[in-house]
C-alpha cells in the first residue's frame, strides 16, 4: 500500500511539473501526422515525421533511428553503445535461427558456430563473459517485451531490425536482467505509403553438407602394426622384449577382435610388428563411417508477405515455411509460421496496435551428447579403421537380412568381437530410434497509445508468449540402449510468459532544448512447467510412440513447475540541446520473486552523455577540418544486474527419495537466504566519426564492466554431505570480475562510381577478462581444464605441464610437483627423473599443475565486404580471432590409442627408438593413461578465420520488371558457413567459448539459390 | 474544449492507477520440487522418511553415472580390485579399478571421489536424524528405532571408508595415521582428519549405541537395519581390528534367527531379499532405476547390457578348481565357457548374443532380462558363520572354528566333512570358503587389506598385460583423498602420502 501511495504521488508531481492547460486546444484534435508540419519542435515525438526508407519488402524502417529500451532514438542522440542490424543485412541469407544473423554484426559480439542440427542456434556473448556460474546469454526482447521462447521460432523475414544493447546507458532499463546485454528484435510494420498492398515472395532452395572435415586418422593398413606396437610396449615391463614381441603377435588379433584382411588371424602381423605384405582388405569400401553417417542435406524456404496502410491504419502479414533435411539422416527441421501486425489510429489521440504470431516446429534431432554411443559423430570419429559399417562374412561378403539388405555390423554377430562399442552401431540405432520434438509457439503484443496532452503520451503494452514443446524419445529393442525391450520417453514442456507495462512519455522542445521523460511500471510473470514419463517393454512392433504400448514404467513420471515474477518501476530522462549536447539518465527498481523477501528489491541506474563536437561553432570556424563531417564523444556509466542464478536457491529443503514403496526423502538444497542478483557497473567511452563526406565512418569504444556479487556454486567439503548428483555446493554472491576492452568499427567506401560500389566494414574487439575476487573459503575452484582464481580469466587453462619426451625411452615427461618428491630408486613403479637438472615425473598424479594461457583471443572481430557492380552484388562476411588457445580434447582422444578406436595420423611422429627427438611419447598400453593424460600437451592455437557467408546477387532491370509486372526481382546464390581455417584440420575452434572441443554436431555448410520478388 | 481537458485528466487518472504496484504477494513464489526444511524433520513420521531416503541412497545412481550405483558400485570396485574376479574385456566399465590404474591412486578419479562422497552423503543424512529425532514429535519407540539405525548407518559408512582411505588397522600398532574427518552433526565446521584409531573408536561407539537402541525393534522389511545387522557390522569391524573374540561373539549373535538357504535358492540368482539367509538387502523396484544404473547391469549374467554382453564376470580358475563338484557353488561357474545352460544376454529375437568365457558366472541373475533390477545382497548369515570361524581359528580355537564353519559348508556341500585342520591350514580352508561363498559381494579388496595379503594376478590369463601384483602393505592399498575435498575444505583436509 505504501508503494501505491508513493507512486501516485510521484506521478502527480510529475504531472504538476508541466502545464496541463496546453496549446493542444489551439491545434485542435483533428491534426494528423501526415500533414506537413513545419515546426517539429512543437510536436510530440511519436507524431514527428521521420525519414522513411523502403527496405527489401517495401516495409518501412526508420533511417537514422535506433531501437532502444522502451522506445526509439535518433542515432545521433545515442549516448551508449548500441549495434543495430537491419533487414537488408539478413534478407538474402538462409537463416533458420535468427541468432545466426548476429554473428559478426558488430564488435563486442562473440558467437560460436551453430551446430549443424537444422534450427540449431549459435551462442552469443556481448562484451565478454559477465558471469561465472549464472547465465551469460543476452536478454532477448521482441517488440518491446522480454521473449522467453526459442529464436528458431521467429521467421527472419519478419524482422525489421535487431539492436544489441551493450552498455549500461542502453540496458539499464532492463535492470536486473540487463547485464549480459540485450538484443532488441523489432518486427516489420506495414507502410502507410503502400495504399495498394505490396506483396513480397521470397524463396530459397539449397543443399547442405558438413562444414568441417574430419580429423586425419590412420588407415586400416597402418592400424594393426600400430596397435601391435602399443600392446607390445605395454608388455615389455612385465615380460621383457622377446616375450612381449611374441605375445603381441599372438594376441593382437584377439585384442582388436576383427581381422579385416585376407590372411589368417595369426599371420596379420609378424614378430616384429610388420603387417603381412600379402594382407589385402576384405571390405575396403565399407570402412568409411563418416560417409555412411551423412547425406546431402536439403533446405527450402518460402515466405509470402504483404503490407500496406494509409493515414489511419497499417498492416503487415506474412506466412512462411522452412523445410530442412540435415546432412545426417536423422536430422531435420520443419517450421510453419505466420505473423500479422496491424495498427490503427483510432482517433487523433488514440493509437492501438496488435502484433500476433504463431509458429509450428517439427524437428528430428541427431543425438550429439558428446560421449554417447548413439552420437554418430562420436561413433564415426572414434571407430577404428578396420571395423566395417555393415556385417561381413569370413570371405568379406555382405551379410544380408531377410529383405536382402546388408545388415549393420553390431560388433557381435560376425564371430569376433569388436572391442569398441560392442553391440552398438550408431547408424543403425539412429535409423531405428526416434528423437523428435514438436513445438508450437504463439504470442501477441498489443499496445495502446493515448495522447493525453500534446507533450504527454500514455502507453500500455501487453505481451504474451507461450511455447509448448512435446518430445518423443524412442529407443528400439533391436540394438542399443533400448535393447532388448524397447523404451520410450515422452515429455511435454510449456513456457508461458506475460508482461504488462504502463508508460508515460513526456516530450518538450523549446529554444533548441529537447526533453524527453519516461516513467513506467511493469510486471512480468513467467511460468515454466513440464511433465515426462518413461516406459519400457514394447509390446508389439509399430505404434511405438504411445506410452500405453509398453509393459512397464521405467521411472516414476516426472513434472516440474517454476514460477518467476518480476515487478519494476522505471524512468528515463533524456535531454539535448541543439543536437549538440546530449544527456540521459535512467533508473529502474526491480523486485524479483527468485530471491528472499528482504533481498528482493534493488535499484539499477545509468547516466550518459554525448557531445557532437562537429556541431559546435568553434569547431566549424576554428578547427575547420573540411574532411571531418562528424565527431562525437560519448560516455556512460551505470549499474545493471543478472538474475539468471537458478531458481529458488534461497529456499532449502529435502528431495524425494522413496525406498521402493516406502515414502522417503534426503537432504538436497542448502539454502542461502542472502542470495541475490549479480551486479555490474558498466562504463562505456566512445568516439564516433565520419570523414570525407561519409566515405569513412566508424567508432572506437572502450568498455569496463565490473561485475560484483558474482554467484558461485561454492563447493562444500564432500565430508559435509551431498546429494546423488555428486555435487555439494551453496549458491553464494561472492566474487568479482571485470571485462574490459576496446572496440573499433570502421566502415569505408573503397570504391564509389555510378556503376560500382564497394563498402567494407571492419570490426575489431579486444577483451581482457579477469577475476578479482574469489570466495574466502574457495580461493581456487578447479573445473575441468580451468581454474578460477584471482588474477586470471574465467577461461585460463589450468593443466599439468607437459614437457615433452625422454629421448632415452620415449616416456612422457611432466614437471614434477615438488610437494610430491621422493627419492629416485625408491620402490615405486615409475621413479621420478632428473634431466639436465630439472625434475620430471612420468605419472600424471605426481605432476605439477600450472596456468597455460587462455581460451580468450587477443583480438576478434569480423570483416564485411559489400560490393555492387551494375546489377550484381557480392557480400562476403568473415569472422576472425587472433590469439588464444584451444584444448583439443577430441584430438587428445585420437592421440591416446585404445584397442578398437581410431588413432590420429599424427601418431606417425611418435617416439620409436632411443634417441628419437619428438613431442609424442612412446605408445604404451600400460602407460597411456599417464602419457596421454590431460595436460598442456593438448593445447593448440585458437587463431582462426571463418568465412561465414558469401552471397552473390543479381537485381533485374526495371525493363524486365515491367514485362514481368513486378516491382522488384532479385536472385542470389548464397553459401553459409563456407569454411574455417584453423590450426588443425577437423578442429572446430568456435564450438565453445571455453576453448574445448567435444563430439558435437559439426556445423553445416548451406548452399542456396534464392529469389525475392516484389509485386 | 474544457470537456476534452476533463477527459484528458480522467485518462491521466486511469493511467496513474495502472501505474501502481501489484499486491505484495505477487512476488511470493515457492519452489515446488522440494520438501521444506521447516517441516521435514519435525515429526518422527518425517524422520522415518529421511531414514527411508537413506535406504534408497544405497541403490541410487550417483554423479549421473550408470556405474556409480550406490553401494553396488563399492561392491563392484572392491571385487574388481581383488583377485577372485577376472574381467574378460578391455572395454569393461570396471577395467580401471581392475587394473589399479588411474583410480585409487589418482585424486581426480571417479572411484576415489565416489567412495568418499557416497559414504559422507549417508553420514550427513544420518547426522540430520541424530540431530533432530530427539526433539521430533512422536513415540519414544519410533525415536529409538530411527536413532538406532542412524547410528548404525554412520558407523557402517565410516567403516566402509576408513578401510579405503586410511592405512590398514593393525591391532598391535598405534594406528595414528590419517583417518577421516569426523562429522558428528550436520553442517558442523570442517576439522582436520582424525587418526585411524579415533575413527574406529567412533565406529565402535556408534555401533554399540545402535545395538542397544535397536533391541526389540521389528523392521518392516530387510532394506532396514535391525539389531542383528548392527551386530553384523560390529562383527565385521572387530574382525578387521583383529579383535577376534568380539568378532566371534557378535557374528554368532548376529546370525541367530536366520536360516541358511538351500541349494535351489542358491542357484536362483541372488536377487531377492526375501531369502531367509539374507540379513540385509536393498529391494530395487523397476521404476526406481535408470536403464543401466544397477548392480545387476554389470554383475548379472543375463541382463543384456553392453558390459555383460562383452565382459561377463568370471571366477579365478585356481580357486574354482578347488571346489568339489558336490558343492552347489561348483555350479555357479562354467569352467568350459561353452555350457549353454549358463544364461547369457539375448537379443530381441531371443538369440544368445552374450560372450561366453571360461569360468563365467551365473551366481547373479536378473529375474526378468528386460529389467536390470535385483535386490542387493548387503549382508547374509553365511558371512557370520565365516567370521565366527575365522575369528576362532585366529585365536587358535580350531575345534570351535571348524564347528562354526561346518553348518555353512555342509549346507552347500552335503559331502562336506567337519574340518580337522588347524593353524594356517584351517585359516586357508576358511579363507577358501569365504572366497567362494562371498564372491562378487564386495569383500575381496577389504579382505586382502585387512589380512595384509598381496594381490596376486599371476593366474589372470585373459591378456598378459593384466598380470599385476601389488605387494602386501604397499602404499597403493591406501586410496587418495579426492582433490575436490582438499580444495573445498581450504586444505584443512590433508592428502594421503602420494
Amino acid at each position: 500500500m505504501k508503494t501505491k501511495i508513493l507512486s501516485v504521488t510521484i506521478v502527480a508531481l510529475f504531472l504538476g511539473a508541466f502545464p496541463v492547460v496546453s496549446d493542444a486546444q489551439q491545434q485542435g484534435p483533428g491534426r494528423s501526422a501526415s500533414k506537413p508540419v513545419v515546426d517539429t519542435s512543437k510536436i510530440p515525438i511519436y507524431q514527428r515525421p521521420q525519414k522513411w526508407k523502403e527496405d527489401s519488402s517495401n516495409v518501412r524502417t526508420i533511417e537514422g533511428v535506433v531501437v532502444v529500451a522502451y522506445g526509439a532514438q535518433k542515432r545521433s542522440a545515442v549516448t551508449g553503445a548500441i549495434a543495430q542490424i537491419s533487414d537488408s543485412q539478413m534478407v538474402r541469407r538462409p537463416v533458420t535461427n535468427l541468432a545466426e544473423a548476429l554473428t559478426g554484426a558488430a564488435p563486442g559480439i562473440q558467437s560460436t558456430l551453430s551446430s549443424g542440427q537444422p534450427g540449431g542456434s549459435p551462442n552469443i556473448r556481448v562484451r565478454g563473459f559477465g558471469s561465472i556460474s549464472a547465465g551469460s546469454s543476452p536478454l532477448i526482447v521482441v517488440d518491446g517485451i522480454v521473449y522467453d521462447g526459442d529464436l528458431a521460432s521467429i521467421n527472419a523475414a519478419d524482422v525489421a531490425s535487431m539492436s544489441t544493447l551493450m552498455d549500461a546507458a542502453s540496458a539499464a532499463l532492463y535492470g536486473s536482467r540487463g547485464s549480459n546485454g540485450v538484443i532488441l528484435i523489432t518486427t516489420k510494420k506495414g507502410s502507410a505509403r503502400n495504399k495498394k498492398p505490396a506483396v513480397q515472395f521470397k524463396t530459397s532452395q539449397g543443399f547442405s553438407e558438413r562444414m568441417l572435415p574430419e580429423y586425419a586418422r590412420v588407415n586400416a593398413y597402418e592400424y594393426y602394426p600400430l596397435m601391435w606396437e602399443f600392446y607390445r610396449n605395454g608388455l615389455v615391463s612385465s615380460q621383457g622384449g622377446m616375450l612381449a614381441d611374441k605375445y603381441a603377435t599372438e594376441d593382437i588379433k584377439s585384442m582388436l577382435g576383427y581381422n579385416p584382411f585376407n590372411v589368417p588371424d595369426d599371420k596379420i602381423v609378424d614378430g616384429e610388428g610388420k603387417l603381412n605384405p600379402n594382407a589385402k582388405l576384405l571390405y575396403p569400401d565399407d570402412l568409411d563411417w563418416e560417409k555412411a553417417s551423412t547425406r546431402k542435406g536439403y533446405r527450402q524456404e518460402y515466405t509470402v508477405s504483404f503490407n500496406g496502410g494509409n493515414e489511419t491504419a497499417d498492416y503487415y502479414a506474412s506466412m512462411g515455411y522452412i523445410g530442412e533435411n540435415g546432412y545426417t539422416p536423422t536430422s531435420d527441421f520443419k517450421r510453419w509460421n505466420g505473423r500479422v501486425n496491424a495498427n490503427a489510429r483510432i482517433s487523433s489521440k488514440v493509437k492501438a496496435g496488435l502484433n500476433v504470431y504463431g509458429s509450428s516446429t517439427n524437428t528430428n534431432q541427431t543425438p550429439t551428447s558428446s560421449n554417447a554411443y548413439v552420437n554418430p559423430f562420436m561413433f564415426a570419429r572414434s571407430m577404428g579403421p578396420i571395423y566395417p559399417v555393415y556385417a561381413h562374412d569370413a570371405t568379406g561378403a555382405y551379410i544380408l537380412d531377410d529383405n536382402g539388405k546388408p545388415k549393420y555390423d553390431d560388433g557381435v554377430h560376425t564371430g569376433s568381437l569388436r572391442p569398441f562399442a560392442l553391440g552398438r552401431n550408431a547408424l543403425a540405432e539412429g535409423l531405428l530410434n526416434v528423437n523428435y520434438l514438436t513445438g508450437i509457439s504463439l504470442g501477441a503484443r498489443t499496445n495502446i497509445d493515448v495522447a493525453l496532452h500534446k507533450n504527454l503520451k500514455f502507453t500500455s503494452n501487453i505481451g504474451l508468449d507461450q511455447e509448448t514443446t512435446e518430445s518423443y524419445q524412442y529407443m528400439n529393442p533391436i540394438i542399443g540402449d533400448g535393447a532388448p525391450s524397447g523404451a520410450l520417453t515422452r515429455g511435454s514442456d510449456v513456457v508461458r510468459s506475460y508482461t504488462f507495462n504502463q508508460l508515460l512519455n513526456y516530450t518538450k522542445r523549446f529554444d533548441g532544448h529537447n526533453i524527453e521523460a519516461l516513467i513506467g511500471h511493469e510486471n512480468y510473470d513467467r511460468k515454466s512447467s513440464g511433465t515426462s514419463a518413461s516406459v519400457r517393454g514394447q509390446i508389439a512392433a509399430g505404434n511405438n510412440l504411445e506410452l500405453g504400448n509398453y509393459s512397464t514404467s521405467s521411472e516414476m513420471p516426472n513434472s516440474y513447475s517454476i514460477a518467476k515474477r518480476v515487478e519494476s518501476y522505471l524512468s528515463r530522462i533524456s535531454y539535448d540541446f541543439n543536437e549538440t549536447y546530449f544527456a540521459t539518465a535512467s533508473v529502474r527498481r526491480d523486485g524479483n520473486s527468485f530471491f528472499a523477501t528482504d533481498k528482493r528489491w534493488a535499484n539499477f541506474w545509468s547516466v550518459g552523455g554525448a557531445w557532437r563536437i562537429s556541431k559546435e561553432k568553434f569547431f566549424q570556424e576554428y578547427v575547420n577540418l573540411p574532411y571531418l563531417n562528424e565527431l562525437k564523444l560519448k560516455a556512460s556509466y551505470g549499474k545493471v544486474g543478472n538474475d539468471a542464478v537458478g531458481s529458488y536457491a534461497y529456499q532449502g529443503g529435502y528431495m524425494s527419495n522413496n525406498n521402493a514403496q516406502e515414502p522417503g526423502y534426503i537432504y538436497a538444497v542448502i539454502p542461502n537466504k542472502d542470495l541475490t542478483w549479480e551486479s555490474l557497473n558498466n562504463l562505456n567511452l566512445g568516439i564516433e566519426f565520419s570523414l570525407f563526406k561519409d566515405r569513412i565512418s566508424g567508432y572506437v569504444q572502450y568498455f569496463d564492466k565490473q561485475s560484483t556479487g558474482l554467484v558461485f556454486a561454492v563447493p562444500q567439503p564432500l565430508s559435509g554431505g551431498g546429494t546423488p548428483s555428486g555435487v555439494y555446493s551453496i549458491w553464494q554472491n561472492i566474487g568479482s570480475m571485470y571485462n574490459r576492452g576496446w572496440e573499433a568499427s570502421v566502415t569505408g567506401t573503397v570504391l564509389q562510381t555510378k556503376k560500382a560500389n564497394w563498402q567494407m566494414v571492419l570490426n575489431a574487439s579486444t577483451l581482457e577478462n579477469k577475476v578479482t575476487k574469489m570466495p574466502e573459503t574457495n580461493k581456487e575452484i578447479v573445473s575441468g581444464t580451468k581454474k578460477l582464481s584471482v588474477g586470471h580469466s574465467v577461461y585460463d587453462f589450468w593443466l599439468i605441464s607437459y614437457k615433452g619426451v625422454d629421448p632415452a625411452n620415449g616416456d612422457a615427461l611432466f614437471v614434477l610437483d615438488p610437494k610430491n618428491t621422493y627419492d629416485d630408486g625408491a620402490p615405486y613403479d615409475y621413479p621420478d627423473k632428473t634431466i639436465m637438472g630439472e625434475r620430471y615425473t612420468t605419472t600424471v598424479a605426481r605432476a605439477k599443475y600450472d596456468y597455460h594461457g587462455s581460451a580468450i583471443p587477443d583480438l576478434y572481430g569480423s570483416l564485411r565486404n559489400d560490393v555492387r557492380y551494375k546489377n550484381f552484388s557480392l557480400n562476403v562476411l568473415f569472422t576472425y580471432q587472433i590469439g588464444g588457445l584451444a584444448y583439443d580434447g577430441l584430438y587428445a582422444t585420437l592421440m591416446s590409442p585404445t584397442f578398437g578406436q581410431a588413432v590420429s595420423a599424427d601418431i606417425a611422429g611418435r617416439w620409436k627408438q632411443t634417441g628419437d627427438q619428438t613431442d609424442i611419447p612412446r605408445m604404451d598400453y600400460g602407460r597411456s593413461g599417464d602419457f596421454d593424460g590431460s595436460s598442456s600437451r593438448w593445447l593448440i592455437s585458437a587463431t582462426s578465420l571463418t568465412v561465414n557467408n558469401i552471397n552473390l546477387g543479381y537485381s533485374f532491370e526495371p525493363s524486365v520488371l515491367k514485362q514481368l509486372k513486378l516491382a522488384g526481382l532479385q536472385t542470389y546464390l548464397s553459401v553459409e558457413n563456407v569454411y574455417q581455417f584453423s590450426a588443425r584440420k577437423g578442429m572446430n575452434v568456435l564450438q565453445s567459448f571455453n576453448g574445448t572441443t567435444t563430439n558435437g554436431f559439426v556445423p553445416r555448410r548451406v548452399y542456396s539459390l534464392g529469389v525475392v520478388a516484389n509485386l | 474544449m474544457r470537456i476534452i481537458n476533463r477527459i484528458n485528466i480522467l485518462i491521466c487518472v486511469v493511467a496513474i492507477s495502472m501505474l501502481v504496484s501489484c499486491k505484495k504477494s505477487y512476488l511470493e513464489t515457492t519452489a515446488t520440487d522440494r520438501i521444506s526444511e521447516d517441516i521435514a524433520l519435525k515429526t518422527t513420521d518425517g524422520c522415518w522418511k529421511l531414514l527411508n531416503g537413506i535406504h534408497r541412497i544405497l541403490y541410487t545412481s550417483h554423479m549421473g553415472r550408470q556405474d556409480r550405483v550406490g553401494q553396488g558400485a563399492n561392491m563392484m570396485d572392491m571385487d574388481a580390485m581383488g583377485d577372485d574376479i577376472t574381467l574378460s574385456s578391455v572395454q569393461d566399465w570396471y577395467i580401471a579399478p581392475y587394473l589399479w590404474y588411474n583410480t585409487n591412486r589418482n585424486q581426480l578419479s571417479a572411484l576415489v571421489y565416489f567412495n568418499y562422497f557416497f559414504y559422507y552423503e549417508i553420514i550427513n543424512n544420518a547426522n540430520l536424524l541424530i540431530d533432530n529425532v530427539k526433539a521430533s514429535k512422536g513415540s519414544e519407540e519410533d525415536k529409538k528405532a530411527i536413532l538406532g539405525q542412524a547410528y548404525a548407518y554412520r558407523g557402517w559408512a565410516y567403516f566402509q571408508m576408513i578401510q579405503l582411505y586410511g592405512e590398514r588397522f593393525n591391532a598391535n600398532g598405534t594406528n595414528t595415521g590419517l583417518g577421516l574427518r569426523i562429522v558428528r552433526h550436520s553442517q558442523e565446521p570442517v576439522k582436520p582428519r582424525a587418526s585411524v584409531a579415533v575413527v574406529y573408536n567412533l565406529i565402535n561407539s556408534d555401533l554399540d549405541s545402535a545395538i542397544l537402541l535397536l533391541d526389540g525393534y521389528k523392521r518392516a522389511n530387510k532394506s532396514h537395519l535391525n539389531q542383528s545387522v548392527a551386530q553384523g557390522f560390529k562383527a565385521r569391524v572387530a574382525l578387521t581390528q583383529q579383535n577376534w573374540s568380539t568378532a566371534a561373539t557378535m557374528a554368532a549373535a548376529a546370525r541367530s534367527g536366520y536360516a541358511l538357504m538351500d541349494s535351489v535358492s542358491y542357484m536362483s540368482g541372488f536377487n531377492d531379499n526375501n531369502n531367509p539367509e539374507w540379513m540385509w538387502g536393498s529391494h530395487q523396484q523397476e521404476n526406481q532405476t535408470t536403464y543401466f544404473a544397477s548392480f545387476f547391469a554389470y554383475m548379472s549374467c543375463n541382463f543384456p547390457s553392453q558390459n555383460i554382453i562383452s565382459s561377463p564376470r568370471a571366477m579365478l580358475d585356481s580357486v574354482y578348481r578347488l571346489i568339489p563338484s558336490t558343492d552347489v557353488r561348483w555350479q555357479l561357474w562354467d569352467s568350459t565357457g561353452a555350457n549353454l545352460s549358463f544364461p547369457v544376454p539375448k537379443d530381441a529375437s531371443g538369440k544368445d548374443v552374450g560372450t561366453r568365457v571360461k569360468f563365467m558366472q551365473r551366481k547373479f541373475k536378473v529375474a526378468n532380462p528386460e529389467l536390470s533390477i535385483g535386490d542387493l545382497p548387503l549382508m547374509r548369515a553365511s558371512e557370520m558363520y565365516l567370521i565366527e570361524a575365522e575369528a576362532n581359528a585366529q585365536m587358535g580355537n580350531s575345534a570351535k572354528a571348524a564347528a562354526a564353519l561346518y553348518p555353512l559348508a555342509k549346507q552347500r556341500d552335503a559331502a562336506y566333512m567337519l574340518s580337522t585342520k588347524t593353524g594356517t591350514a584351517l585359516l586357508n580352508e576358511i579363507s577358501f570358503q569365504r572366497r567362494i561363498e562371498l564372491w562378487g559381494e564386495g569383500f575381496r579388496f577389504y579382505d586382502l587389506k585387512r589380512l595384509n595379503q598381496p594381490l596376486d594376478r599371476s593366474r589372470h590369463t585373459f591378456y598378459k598385460s593384466y598380470q599385476k601384483s601389488v605387494p602386501a602393505g604397499d602404499i597403493k592399498w591406501q586410496f587418495l583423498i579426492p582433490q575436490a575435498e582438499i580444495d573445498a575444505s581450504g586444505k584443512i583436509i590433508e592428502q594421503n602420502p602420494l
